[in-house]
């Protein structure tokens, strides 16, 4: 029987996962892939929630959300991503300092 | 009715003053001095017309009309601005009127070409409206502001060619030389008014009579004597005279007006108007004044060689008659002195103009002689008046000449011990013939000396002549309108009529009934022999001028032969000296040698001054000129080192370290705390990422950690 802290559980481990590869990783892309990681592990938890039957539908409803925010973000990333290799030359992000103080 | 007219005889000169002021350059000449010269004759008109009023409506007795407008208010007590016309003011009003107008005449042709030609009928005209208001005042403080009128008048004048830096040092020395004199008089004034608190004469007089100086007689005595001294500066007495006779450096007309008939002669004015109040030892002290510089001055004018520093003295020396006079109380003789003199005096001096322009400006008699041909009316007018000043009998100055020594012969007689009060005088008399014959003779006849003077001579224009020949004719009149009224001397009911027809009746009519010095009994010093009762006015004016009664009579009798006899010795030493060459000067000279040098110098007062006064205020500039240096200097240069170093000190330490430095250093914190926390904005994803994660987990441990702890 799979319960709720298995759900948590796998949460957390993709959590520190995608952090792991945004903290390690210099693509951008591979960024890209940890942020998403660390939102379906948000998914995942919202989704775990709802289906112990705490809130409802709700979580089903945020998860939803979250797909479609997880999408755009990753369509204004992309399209940063471009401007940035336009800029740069390169999708480093470790190259991409412009911003330090 | 009579003051109104007055005033506006009095505004006239003032409004002719103020058009040139303004437009004087514009009309220029000759339009500013007809404007002035007929302004000046229309006064004098009015004045003429006033005083026949006058003796129209003076039914006996001192009238006095007056005028009074609330002038200044000091605290509840207001100061008038009076004017008091008694007959001494009309006398005076139509002598200045009279002359002035004259001499404004005179003035047309004299300053014919000069480049400041409106100028100086502006100065005429406010003079003429400031001599006029001297004579009007009727209060010590209207008396003062008039006074100083005049004199800056005068300073004005004399340093009229002031490209001429003898002329502006004249000036200044006249000015600086009438401040000592005024200074005395605003002292008196104010002991006066302390005394009183009072300023007009009337009230003054009526204060001093209830006593307001009662167990103050030395007080008195002071006030009296400071306010003598400003007729001291003023009327040129010894030991303020020095500034006369280098005032002559202004043109001759000014000579003629201010510093001979009108401007000086109101130091015996105002003593004839303070007379009431000088007590018997200040009218000592001003008839000793009056007798040294009548002697003083005559000496000095036998050796003068300049035409006009002779009349000069010759003017201090008559002043210095009418000092006396009044100081040995023969007031009314004084005064009609006062009014021959002017006309005379101004003759003389206009005629002197006349030669100083016929030669080209020439002022030494030693270059001239024989001009008699030259410019007859000149010659024949100026001998008038040297006869005139002489005391020939029977011309004005006779008359008031022999008046007052008749006085001084009868106050001599009585007072023995003052027996020098006659006798220089007299002699004084023998000297003035003297002198005026020596420069009559050397300018117009005896040998012409210096040939291209006498050449290039010639007589005056019309303008200029005229004055002279009306000035000569009054010269001649004016003492047999004098004499008028001692024929008609009788019962004092009725006379007063008759004495006011004549001059001196009119002078008599306005002497004080009244005066300190007469109620002192032991030390009478009235008129002689005795001090009159109080109120016989016919009595007293008619004693000093010389009355036909009794001992009196043989005083004015003996004085006559004794002035004449002067007058005779006077002009046959001069005859025998300069026409006979009985005598010849320059061995007299030689012989008396230091006498001469002694008066050539002018017995060194000028030295005298410079050594003394003139040197002690240079030392005190010095001083002055030192203590600013270093102990002024020193405080402030001292003040402000300290001030440079306070400011130093805040600018460098407090404002640089203090001020800039919280300012600076709060930047500088900004900066570097700014600088701290830049160092956590790498611009790497990696980092922030870390150090989110981080803090998180921080929280997330610390709210999990918080139920254990607490």
């Amino acid at each position: 029987m799979i319960e709720l802290q298995h759900y948590l559980i796998l949460s957390a481990a993709l959590l520190v996962l995608g952090l792991v590869i945004i903290v390690s990783k210099r693509n951008a892309i591979a960024i890209l892939i940890g942020v998403e990681f660390i939102l379906n592990a948000a998914n995942l938890n919202v989704v775990a929630f709802s289906s112990q039957g705490i809130g409802g539908l709700d979580g089903q409803t945020a998860a939803i959300f979250l797909i479609v925010i997880a999408a755009t973000e990753a369509a204004v990333a992309l399209a940063i991503f471009l401007n940035f290799y336009n800029i740069i030359a390169t999708i480093d992000v470790d190259r991409g300092d412009k911003l330090r103080g | 009715m009579i003051p109104y007219a007055l005033i506006i005889a009095w505004l006239l000169p003032l409004g002719g003053f103020a058009v040139l002021v303004f437009f004087g350059r514009r009309i220029g000449e000759p339009g500013a001095g007809i404007l002035a010269a007929g302004l000046m004759i229309a006064s004098a008109a009015i004045a003429l017309v006033s005083g026949f009023n006058w003796l129209g409506l003076n039914t006996g007795g001192a009238t006095t009309l007056s005028l009074k407008i609330p002038w200044i208010y000091i605290g509840d007590q207001a100061m008038d601005f009076g004017v008091r016309v008694d007959s001494l003011t009309i006398v005076m009003f139509t002598m200045v009127t009279v002359v002035a107008s004259s001499i404004f005449v005179y003035s047309v042709g004299y300053m014919h070409g000069d480049k400041r030609f409106a100028r100086f009928f502006t100065y005429l005209s406010l003079f003429g409206f400031s001599m006029l208001g001297l004579v009007l005042a009727d209060s010590l403080l209207g008396l003062f502001i008039f006074w100083e009128l005049v004199g800056v008048c005068s300073y004005f004048l004399i340093g009229f060619w002031f490209e001429k830096q003898s002329a502006s040092d004249a000036a200044k020395k006249a000015f600086i030389v009438n401040r000592v004199g005024d200074f005395l008089f605003i002292v008196g004034i104010a002991t006066m008014f302390s005394m009183t608190g009072n300023l007009t004469l009337e009230g003054i007089f009526a204060k001093v009579r209830e006593g307001a100086f009662a167990g103050h007689d030395t007080l008195l005595t002071f006030a009296g004597i400071c306010l003598f001294f400003g007729a001291v500066g003023k009327s040129a007495q010894f030991p303020l005279h020095v500034w006369l006779p280098d005032a002559m450096e202004g043109p001759t007309p000014v000579s003629a007006l201010i510093h001979a008939a009108t401007m000086v002669a109101a130091g015996v004015y105002l003593v004839g108007r303070i007379f009431p109040i000088l007590t018997v030892p200040a009218l000592h002290f001003i008839a000793y004044i009056g007798a040294i510089t009548l002697f003083g001055s005559a000496l000095i004018a036998i050796v003068m060689t300049d035409i006009k520093r002779v009349l000069a003295y010759s003017t201090i020396s008559q002043l210095g008659y009418m000092i006396l006079s009044l100081g040995i109380g023969g007031w009314v003789a004084g005064l009609f002195h006062l009014i021959t003199h002017a006309c005379f005096k101004a003759l003389l001096f206009l005629g002197s103009g006349s030669v100083i322009h016929g030669c080209n400006g020439e002022q030494d008699i030693r270059k001239m002689g024989k001009l008699h041909a030259k410019m007859p009316i000149t010659s024949i007018t100026f001998l008038v008046a040297t006869l005139a000043i002489s005391g020939v009998p029977f011309l004005s100055g006779a008359y008031s000449k022999d008046a007052m020594l008749s006085a001084m012969l009868g106050f001599s007689w009585v007072h023995r011990a003052h027996w020098v009060l006659f006798l220089v005088p007299a002699v004084g008399a023998a000297i003035t013939a003297f002198y005026m014959m020596r420069l009559y003779l050397l300018v117009f006849h005896t040998s012409a000396r210096d040939h291209h003077v006498h050449d290039h001579a010639h007589e005056s224009p019309r303008v200029m002549w005229l004055p002279l020949a009306f000035l000569a004719v009054l010269t001649v009149s004016i003492g047999w309108f004098g004499s008028l009224p001692q024929q008609h001397q009788g019962a004092s009911g009725e006379t007063a009529v008759a004495a006011g027809s004549g001059l001196i009746g009119l002078i008599a009519d306005a002497q004080p009934q009244w005066a300190v010095s007469r109620q002192s009994s032991n030390a009478p010093h009235g008129d002689p022999p005795a001090p009159p009762p109080e109120g016989a006015r016919a009595e007293t004016g008619a004693a000093s001028a010389g009355s036909h009664e009794g001992s009196h009579g043989g005083f004015h009798l003996a004085a006559t032969v004794i002035a004449t006899g002067a007058m005779a010795l006077g002009f046959l030493l001069a005859f025998l000296t300069y026409s006979f060459g009985v005598i010849s000067p320059e061995q007299t000279t030689r012989r008396l040698q230091p006498v001469y040098r002694l008066l050539v110098n002018k017995f060194y007062f000028d030295e005298l001054y410079r050594a003394t006064v003139v040197a002690f205020v240079l030392k005190l500039a010095a001083f002055g000129r030192w203590f600013d240096r270093k102990i002024l200097d020193g405080i402030a240069d001292g003040s402000a080192r300290w001030v440079t170093r306070t400011a130093f000190f805040s600018g460098l330490t407090l404002d640089n370290k203090g001020v800039d430095g919280a300012v600076n250093g709060a930047a500088e914190l900004a900066f570097a705390s700014g600088n701290i926390v830049r160092k956590g904005q790498t611009g790497r994803i990696r980092t922030y990422v870390l150090t989110m994660a981080t803090l998180v987990a921080a929280v997330v441990f610390y709210i999990g950690m918080y139920h254990y702890i607490y």
